[in-house]
């Protein structure tokens, strides 16, 4: 009897793993087939590089170049994460090392709180908050902006960043406070020289997963970022990927170039995606093996 | 003798429960002292009064008086106390750094940063500690790839760096292989030339073989003190000598 139930929840377990790893599989293929054909109206460079999109004619004739949305992405995310970062660390080491056992015991759950707002929420706020800020303060124009974008991306970030840091440091600093006391050294000393730096790894550890986040949220960055197909800079429009895909897959006829297309700007985004995430495995192994030396 | 550490009626308690129950007691100069006892007698909470940590743990206070050198603990600034006064721990906790960066770590923050001076330090406390010959072609290796021995080692090699008078040991050999301790006995028995040493430990044989004096302790009380060859030789109090027959602890 139990023979036959380890056997049927082996294989159970089996396809399970199967249906999930085909799932995928799937949906790279699908992504892939469905790119493919508008690389018979752009060549591949003129899409990652071109600057001009134009998918329906409207006598000028229709062009499909991302390079804008890819430099839009790159730069939100870019902007977004350095910004969490800078404050990221900062909320982590006061979480971690400033405040007493019952501050912290009130303060953690108001983070995690912060990481289950949904994004069009986090993108709401945005408009009635942000976007009027730098409206009203005149140095945006509309008030939609890469930077506006950056900074609600940002604090969409946060909360990921600052509960992983804090978490490493409050280790840290619990392990190695007791030595460091022990000779004199003190409180803030320590925290700069011992558990900062130790704690490195694992903020670019945490940076690097942030990215990922970063490069897909399209919701919230859509409603702020204005939507324009230019070359991101600080103060501009912008528009990522992500937002050209959400905006205009309901509007391509299915089939058209304008269609495919939409698809192969998708796979450049995975595909940034997954150098990303393969390089941070790449780094995550050496980083390991480093700690392990 | 002369005192380097006096203990005035000190008591010690952990949220209104007494862990220590006035104690008055005297570690002497360059001398070795066992302060012995079943677990959760008080021991360590003992050291970590000497040196101030205790009264900073939350829910921990500490009353009466005690002296380094004639000087009242509470009047000395907190840092001064503990560079004068080192504290090592049960489980080796070196820094995460290279071997070099952990000897160098506090004499960098007294503000020593000629190299010269340095490299000298570092060499004259690992060979104290018995492990420069060890170490000598490793400096910048992790501290944390040397043996559970070899950290101890360098921990004590660390709190001498800062020039204490004082070293406070807490069971520093309870995770060591039996190589390990003889070193760090042998060590301890060198060092006390220099130091004054305060040993706590649960185990009667290792406090019989290095100690001059032993203080034996029981329930946060200290039950009787000593010259080594008198308190184990003469037990006075029945505790004691039930302890020393193996009957608990």
């Amino acid at each position: 009897m139990r023979t036959i139930g380890n056997f049927l929840f082996s294989n159970l377990i089996k396809l399970l793993t199967l249906l999930t790893v085909l799932s995928l599989a799937f949906v790279l293929i699908f992504i892939v087939q469905e790119a493919l054909p508008a690389f018979s109206e752009t060549s591949l460079t003129a899409f990652l590089f071109g600057q001009r999109w134009m998918p329906m004619d409207y006598g000028n004739g229709v062009s499909f170049g991302i390079g804008n949305f890819i430099a839009g992405t790159l730069a939100v995310s870019a902007l977004a994460i350095l910004i969490a970062l800078l404050i990221g660390v900062g909320a982590a080491v006061f979480l971690s090392c400033a405040v007493s056992e019952n501050a912290r015991s009130l303060l953690y759950p108001l983070i995690d709180l912060l990481a289950g707002i949904p994004s069009v929420i986090y993108g709401f706020i945005g408009l009635c908050v942000l976007v009027k800020l730098f409206q009203r303060l005149g140095i945006a124009g509309s008030g939609h902006s890469v930077l506006t974008a950056a900074i609600l991306l940002a604090v969409m970030l946060l909360p990921f960043l600052v509960s992983s840091c804090s978490e490493t440091m409050l280790k840290i600093r619990r392990r190695y406070l007791p030595a460091a006391s022990a000779l004199g050294i003190s409180y803030w000393h320590t925290v700069a020289h011992v558990v900062l730096p130790l704690s490195a790894r694992n903020i670019l550890l945490s940076v690097i997963l942030a990215t990922g986040r970063a490069m897909g949220e399209t919701m919230a960055v859509m409603m702020v970022m204005g939507n324009a197909n230019l070359f991101p800079t600080l103060l501009g429009k912008g528009e990522t990927i992500a937002s050209l895909i959400a905006l205009e897959m309901g509007t391509a006829a299915a089939g058209s170039t304008h269609y495919h297309a939409l698809y192969a700007a998708g796979l450049v985004l995975l595909v940034i995606l997954l150098a990303i995430n393969t390089g941070i495995a790449l780094l995550r192994r050496r980083l390991l093996r480093q700690e392990g030396a | 003798m002369e005192a380097a550490v006096t203990l005035r009626s000190v008591s010690a308690f952990y949220d209104g429960k007494p862990a220590l129950e006035q104690i008055s007691l005297s570690f002497p100069r360059n001398r070795i002292t066992a302060v012995l006892g079943p677990s959760g007698c008080g021991k360590s909470t003992l050291l970590r009064a000497v040196n101030r940590m205790l009264e900073e743990e939350p829910g921990a206070a500490v009353q009466g008086q005690i002296l380094l050198g004639g000087n009242d603990v509470q009047k000395i600034p907190v840092e001064e106390l503990r560079r004068r006064v080192g504290l090592v721990f049960q489980t080796p906790t070196p820094f995460p750094f290279s071997i070099y960066k952990n000897m160098t770590f506090a004499l960098r923050y007294y503000g020593i940063r000629e190299k010269v001076k340095l490299e000298a330090a570092v060499r004259e406390k690992l060979e104290m500690a018995g492990l420069y010959n060890e170490v000598r072609q490793e400096l910048n290796k992790s501290a944390l790839k040397l043996s559970g021995g070899q950290q101890q080692r360098l921990c004590i090699a660390r709190a001498l760096t800062v020039e204490p008078e004082v070293l406070l040991l807490d069971e520093p050999c309870s995770a060591l292989d039996v190589k390990s301790i003889a070193t760090i006995e042998a060590m301890l028995t060198a060092l006390k030339k220099r130091y004054t040493i305060v040993l706590v430990t649960h185990n009667i044989a290792q406090a019989r073989r290095i100690a001059d004096e032993v203080a034996f302790f029981n329930d946060g009380r200290l039950v009787e003190t000593g010259e080594k060859e008198l308190l184990f030789d003469r037990p006075q109090q029945e505790e004691t000598r039930a302890f020393l027959s193996g009957v608990y602890g």
